[in-house]
């Protein structure tokens, strides 16, 4: 969840706690990947730092889903590894977690639980396209279909939950392709 | 007696190895060179105010939409008990096909590109795939839909990063559709 794209979950200002890790877009790519490269990472990273935080509250207003939403902070906890770890090879320092988040709408009920886990998987989809999409390496691109194709497959599941139609979409991460 | 047609004889090998001789300088080939056989192509007109289209594997990428594209639409009028899912599929695979074709005409310059999918014929009640059994019918498209995932996977390598997207974007989608399907 980028801070700067509207809908999103974006970090909340008035948390106290600061991020003890560099703020967005402070890499300076002089490591093995572009900067262009690096700072897609980046906004990778920041999206399933903002995943993690969010499908607490998923879990807490939907806890029928809890297996569903054990499986998604497995698997965004693993990504969200995986990211940080491709910055540090590439020079640079990976961003932390903001201490809170401002989530799109407020979050009261399972309706609006699977709608935030909707908008969740939609923006890690879109960040991870992106990375596909600002790198010439192969593994990379490998690696960011990966997990956007993960997304995908989950916002088909939280559709499904939520009664929504269509399940599937044609372009899973691009810019009209919102929650 | 025999000298002049002695004579006619030398006259005519002479003249049949000058001509293969010709013949070989004409065709630009040495048939007793070791060298690597010379390939030839045909040039383009000089008068030619557009560039030939460049070999690209989207065109391949574009082909396997196309009969994805094609059997689902066959399915769509054949199977009444999946008709809403298979509908559903067939949209998002009509798009792929739009976005493949506009990206295959942006990548030569042309935005009129034939066979584009606009031109693609309604479906028709009867299926030339002769998957009339609703099972049947759904283990193609499961079949179509994971050799478009490959497809589209394999792809990403030499894709330029527009492309990328693109690719990423409708393998991550048909990967859903199979999951859909399963």
């Amino acid at each position: 969840m980028s801070t700067t794209r509207p809908g999103e979950t974006t970090p909340d200002p008035s948390a106290a706690a600061a991020p003890t890790t560099a703020p967005p877009g402070s890499s300076t790519g002089t490591g093995s990947l572009a900067k262009d490269t690096i700072d897609a990472l980046q906004a990778a990273l920041a999206s399933e730092h903002a995943a993690l935080w969010a499908y607490g509250l998923v879990a807490a207003y939907d806890p029928k889903a809890a297996a569903a939403v054990t499986a998604a902070i497995t698997s965004h906890q693993n990504t969200r590894d995986l990211a940080a770890n491709l910055i540090v090879q590439g020079g640079a320092t990976p961003v932390g977690p903001d201490p809170a988040y401002t989530t799109p709408h407020p979050v009261t009920d399972v309706a609006t639980a699977q709608a935030l886990a909707l908008i969740i998987e939609s923006d890690c989809a879109a960040a991870w396209r992106s990375v596909a999409g600002h790198t010439d390496d192969s593994t990379l691109r490998g690696t960011a279909l990966s997990a956007l194709t993960d997304c995908a497959m989950r916002m088909v599941s939280w559709r499904k939950a939520a009664g929504d139609t269509p399940l599937t979409i044609p372009f899973p991460g691009a810019p009209t392709q919102s929650a | 007696m025999h000298e002049p047609r002695r004579h006619l004889l030398t006259r005519r090998a002479l003249l049949a190895g000058t001509g293969l001789g010709a013949l070989v300088a004409v065709a630009g080939c040495n048939p007793f060179s070791k060298a690597a056989r010379t390939v030839t192509v045909t040039a383009e007109p000089t008068t030619s105010s557009q560039p030939p289209a460049p070999a690209t594997p989207i065109l391949s990428l574009v082909a396997i939409t196309r009969l994805h594209l094609d059997h689902l639409n066959q399915a769509v009028a054949s199977d009444a008990r999946d008709r809403a899912v298979l509908t559903m599929l067939r949209n998002d695979v009509q798009a792929h096909l739009a976005a493949l074709e506009a990206e295959y005409g942006r990548s030569i310059g042309n935005t009129a590109v034939p066979g584009t999918s606009s031109s693609t014929p309604p479906p028709t009640g009867t299926s030339s795939t002769g998957a009339n059994d609703p099972d049947t019918t759904l283990a193609l498209i499961r079949g179509d839909a994971g050799k478009a995932q490959s497809a589209f996977t394999d792809a990403l390598a030499g894709a330029t990063r527009y492309q990328a997207e693109l690719y990423a974007s409708i393998a991550a989608c048909v990967a859903t559709h199979r999951m859909v399907l399963s």
